[in-house]
């Protein structure tokens, strides 16, 4: 987006929340336009597509609920007369309301433009497409059990703005992500997919990962070409950090949002306060790692990127929050209001999740354990904030016997438990640590929003697979 | 299309065919999309948190350049903010972008060809007129307190002096879609379609033990106006009850059946695709994935043999479209016949690697039942019945799959025991070797098929 865009944007949202700041209603409005190329390239074709979504959302507080409208069009005129709708509304539903709630915003005045650039100058259309085809070529190649080969590179820039009576703030984030994947014609007769993501903001960063990634991406599609079902039951295992990173978000992650405590879904929300782990568990949300797929600078209710502790040494500390549950609940600013795009509701949400590294070294975790399964990769989970029950699905693991990795390997199996259980069985967390690749969280079954997957690794002494 | 002027339309056209003329591209289509939504959320305690209305319009193109063996392809969408210049750039990046983007040569339909004639679909079975009528934030909403009022009377009159309930959230989506399309070859379809979508939460409180358990209810709503909102709050009342009775699931193996919520997500899932339908596609034949073979057994099967159809005609269904991205018109496509697989569902791209006809959209997944009554497959001594999974996200081409259990019942000697938690564990294709299905039908948004569904020799990993 070009600066005399974004100043014209600017210009439009503040002159647009004129009438409600005259009416001293809150108001906010949100800019948000993301454009993305995405090449795949497969043994057959090269797509090449491009998606671009933008448009506002105004919202106006009438003392006791938002009255929101969100619209493509950037017209200032069509704009100010759809504040006006919601102004008007608001003014009219301020005397019925007997409970007005006065919203607890952060009102100290801000302007700021935050861009996230690389010196580096982006890559022809051409270089990217060969380096794409001669990925696929080195796939196909590298196992006779490979079928079909896909490679994905998609190249995704997000301009945001948001303004308020106090704040008006820009973003521009890129987020690159390259995919390598493999249908393979396993031992058993079964076709399985193998996938490893990778995310920067950097081409050249990405490539030289996806490179010196390559050859452990041969020797996976060899692990999944023998892998077998397993037996369900109770079983020690080690978390690679992809997992560590579900763990984290499908567990503490959206148990700690406030939007969700506010509705009485979160049992952790009677819990603040509690120890429920050992010293060395940490767990964190925080938007302001640079380069993940979960990066931002501020949140869509201009809220500054922050670290959020949601727990601390071992104790539930504090809620991720949107404004409107943080002002229910009375709790403390975070950096979490966000929407899937600027026609969906804002919510409680997280972005990079992760457990903070121990001091054990990944090989140590290991060699603890006497016969249990290391897990690697993972299909995705599904929270469940109120019973605390943990389901991370579609799993790939490496059997351990006396402490030593050996060739026996199995897929398709999930991970489940009740969350005080897992995190009480957490022996050992790694000084390893890694949040790469990317995926969109949901929730429920909608609302998808990028987060990062990462973390340290994890020995647990007991959880459930089947 | 209302917001995107008619004089920038005529520009787009314009340039494209002058495009065509000087040999730079080979066709084009344009989908000019509208989609307004009207969504109420509520929280505890019935209150209203947020009232959301809104207002999207773009235009999509996807442009095509033949090649002598191969066909380069490049898309871009823009809204009714886009400028001329914008337009422009755009359409000189993507014809670059098309000599990159590149697919082994295939066909776009024209205006003439059979696969795109559309003279027998009725164009109203996609939408109701009274819905678009009532679209408005008023009405709507009165509507949607209406409901909460029903709902509101039947959870007070459920309580007891062993059994709280509370509604913790409800969303009510609302929206209505108008597609219109243009083809360089002189395709011109249009077609409306409205959806609903009900999401709530009801928490149970046992008062002797102090537990708490929620029950979390997703439905897409194929018509608002004729759906049954009593009953479906009844029936998710004493689910929730249920839930709050529930046991710890225990390790099972033996007969497992699927009511009709769990029914829908094993034949059409939200996120993936059943494997058993995955592989009738036309792309996974071409990549080698699908042994499908006309005409031959699917599976050696010792029950039910199925009968699948993708139905994109499905009258007032959310799970229908009239026709395809590239104008091809949707139809009642049979995937497999009493277990032998008849069609790869295609699009004009893949059809044409296969030498096959294009078949246009996927549309809803028709099951066809089977004989034995409901009553008939319930009979036996012990079993396990799944009333509804937290996700059932099966690997839509190896078909393993393992899935928390929401609430299920197990039945024995008589006796039904609620249960939560456990996983259902297994491969599709494994288990449907064992199918029955009954006789009695349900109709969801996206599935249309047996009631129930009865699996031997299944497994659940218990907690």
């Amino acid at each position: 987006m070009v600066e005399e865009k974004v100043g014209r944007v600017k210009y439009i949202l503040n002159k647009v929340g004129e009438i409600a700041s005259r009416n001293k209603l809150y108001w906010d409005a949100n800019f948000f336009s993301v454009s993305e190329r995405r090449s795949v390239v497969d043994k057959t074709n090269v797509e090449i597509s491009r998606d671009s979504d933008s448009g506002v959302k105004l919202r106006v507080w009438d003392g006791e609920k938002f009255l929101e409208y969100a619209t493509t069009s950037l017209n200032e005129n069509e704009l100010i007369t759809q504040m006006d709708i919601l102004v008007k509304q608001a003014l009219r539903n301020k005397h019925d309301i007997k409970d007005f709630k006065e919203l607890d915003y952060d009102k100290t005045p801000l302007e700021k433009d935050f861009i996230l650039e690389n010196e580096e100058s982006t890559p022809e259309l051409e270089d990217i497409t060969k380096r794409l085809q001669e990925v696929k070529k080195e796939i196909l190649e590298s196992s006779d059990s490979v079928i079909e080969s896909r490679v994905v590179l998609i190249e995704e820039m997000e301009n945001h703005i948001f303004t308020n009576s106090n704040r008006t703030l820009y973003q521009k984030i890129p987020v690159l992500l390259f995919a390598n994947i493999a249908m393979i014609r396993c031992d058993d007769g079964q076709v399985r997919m193998v996938y490893t993501s990778y995310v920067d903001n950097s081409y050249l960063e990405l490539f030289s990962k996806q490179k010196k990634d390559f050859v452990n991406f041969k020797s996976k599609i060899d692990k999944f070409r023998k892998a077998r079902k397993l037996k369900g039951g109770k079983y020690k295992v080690v978390l690679a950090p992809k997992l560590t990173g579900l763990l984290a978000h499908e567990s503490f992650g959206h148990g700690m949002e406030a939007d969700t405590m506010m509705k009485d879904r979160a049992l952790a929300s009677n819990l603040v306060g509690e120890k429920i782990g050992l010293d060395y568990v940490n767990i964190v949300d925080y938007p302001g790692v640079l380069g993940k797929h979960g990066t931002f600078f501020f949140d869509h209710e201009g809220n500054l990127a922050q670290k959020t502790y949601l727990v601390k040494n071992g104790i539930i500390n504090k809620p991720m929050a949107d404004l409107y549950s943080k002002t229910r609940l009375g709790l403390e600013s975070s950096s979490n209001a966000r929407f899937e795009s600027f026609d969906h509701k804002h919510y409680t949400r997280m972005s990079n999740t992760y457990f903070e590294q121990g001091d054990r070294n990944y090989e140590d975790l290991i060699s603890d354990v006497e016969d249990g399964i290391f897990i690697t990769d993972s299909g995705g989970g599904m929270e469940d904030p109120k019973g605390w029950g943990v389901q991370i699905q579609g799993n790939f693991g490496q059997r351990i016997k006396n402490g030593k990795l050996v060739d026996e390997y199995y897929d398709g199996f999930a991970l489940t438990g009740f969350l005080p259980d897992i995190i009480k069985n957490i022996a050992g967390i790694s000084k390893e640590f890694e949040i790469e690749g990317g995926g969109r969280c949901g929730k429920g079954h909608k609302e998808w929003v990028r987060v990062s997957e990462g973390g340290p690794y994890m020995l647990i002494n007991e959880v459930i697979l089947g | 299309m209302s917001q995107i002027q008619v004089n920038k339309i005529e520009f787009y056209k314009e340039k494209l065919q002058e495009m065509i003329q000087k040999g730079a591209l080979s066709h084009y289509q344009i989908h000019f999309i509208t989609k307004k939504k009207n969504n109420v959320y509520v929280e505890k305690d019935y209150k209203i948190e947020s009232l959301l209305e809104t207002s999207r319009s773009e235009v999509i193109f996807h442009i095509y350049k033949n090649f002598e063996t191969e066909i380069g392809e490049a898309s871009f969408t823009l809204n009714e903010n886009s400028t001329e210049e914008e337009f422009i750039q755009n359409l000189k990046d993507s014809i670059f972008m098309c000599s990159y983007g590149r697919s082994k040569k295939y066909s776009l339909p024209n205006k003439g060809d059979a696969i795109v004639d559309d003279s027998q679909i009725v164009y109203s079975d996609f939408y109701n007129e009274e819905f678009f009528k009532k679209f408005e934030r008023k009405s709507l909403n009165l509507f949607v307190a209406e409901k909460l009022q029903i709902f509101k009377k039947l959870i007070e009159k459920s309580k007891t002096e062993e059994l709280y309930l509370v509604l913790n959230a409800f969303e009510f989506h609302n929206s209505i879609f108008e597609n219109k399309m243009e083809t360089s070859e002189e395709i011109v379809k249009s077609y409306k379609k409205n959806s609903s979508y009900m999401e709530f939460v009801l928490t149970t409180k046992n008062l002797q033990t102090g537990r708490e358990t929620e029950h979390i209810v997703y439905e897409n709503i194929n018509d608002l106006l004729s759906f049954d909102f009593n009953s479906y709050f009844r029936a998710a009342i004493e689910h929730a009850k249920d839930s709050a009775l529930a046991k710890k699931s225990g390790e099972f193996k033996g007969v497992i059946i699927l009511n009709s919520f769990a029914c829908k997500d094993f034949f059409n899932p939200d996120l993936t695709m059943n494997s058993v339908i995955a592989h009738c596609s036309s792309k996974l034949k071409f990549q080698g994935i699908s042994n499908y073979e006309k005409d031959k057994e699917i599976l050696e099967t010792r029950k039910d043999k199925l009968t699948i159809y993708s139905n994109a005609l499905m009258k007032h269904n959310s799970g229908s479209s009239p026709y395809d991205e590239y104008g091809i018109s949707g139809r009642r496509l049979c995937l497999i016949e009493n277990g032998q697989f008849k069609n790869f569902f295609a699009s004009k791209k893949y059809a044409d690697y296969l030498g096959i006809e294009a078949t246009g959209p996927l549309g809803v997944i028709e099951v066809l039942p089977g004989l034995k009554s409901e009553n008939a497959l319930r009979k036996e001594t012990e079993y396990i019945e799944i009333i509804s999974f937290s996700s059932f996200v099966p690997d839509a081409v190896s078909g393993d799959f393992s899935s928390e259990i929401r609430l299920g019942y197990h039945y024995k000697d008589g006796i039904k025991t609620p249960f939560k938690g456990g996983l259902f564990t297994g491969n599709i294709f494994e288990l449907v070797k064992d199918i029955e299905l009954s006789s009695e039908k349900v109709e969801e948004a996206g599935y249309v098929g047996p009631k129930i569904i009865k699996f031997y020799g299944a497994e659940i990993v218990g907690l």
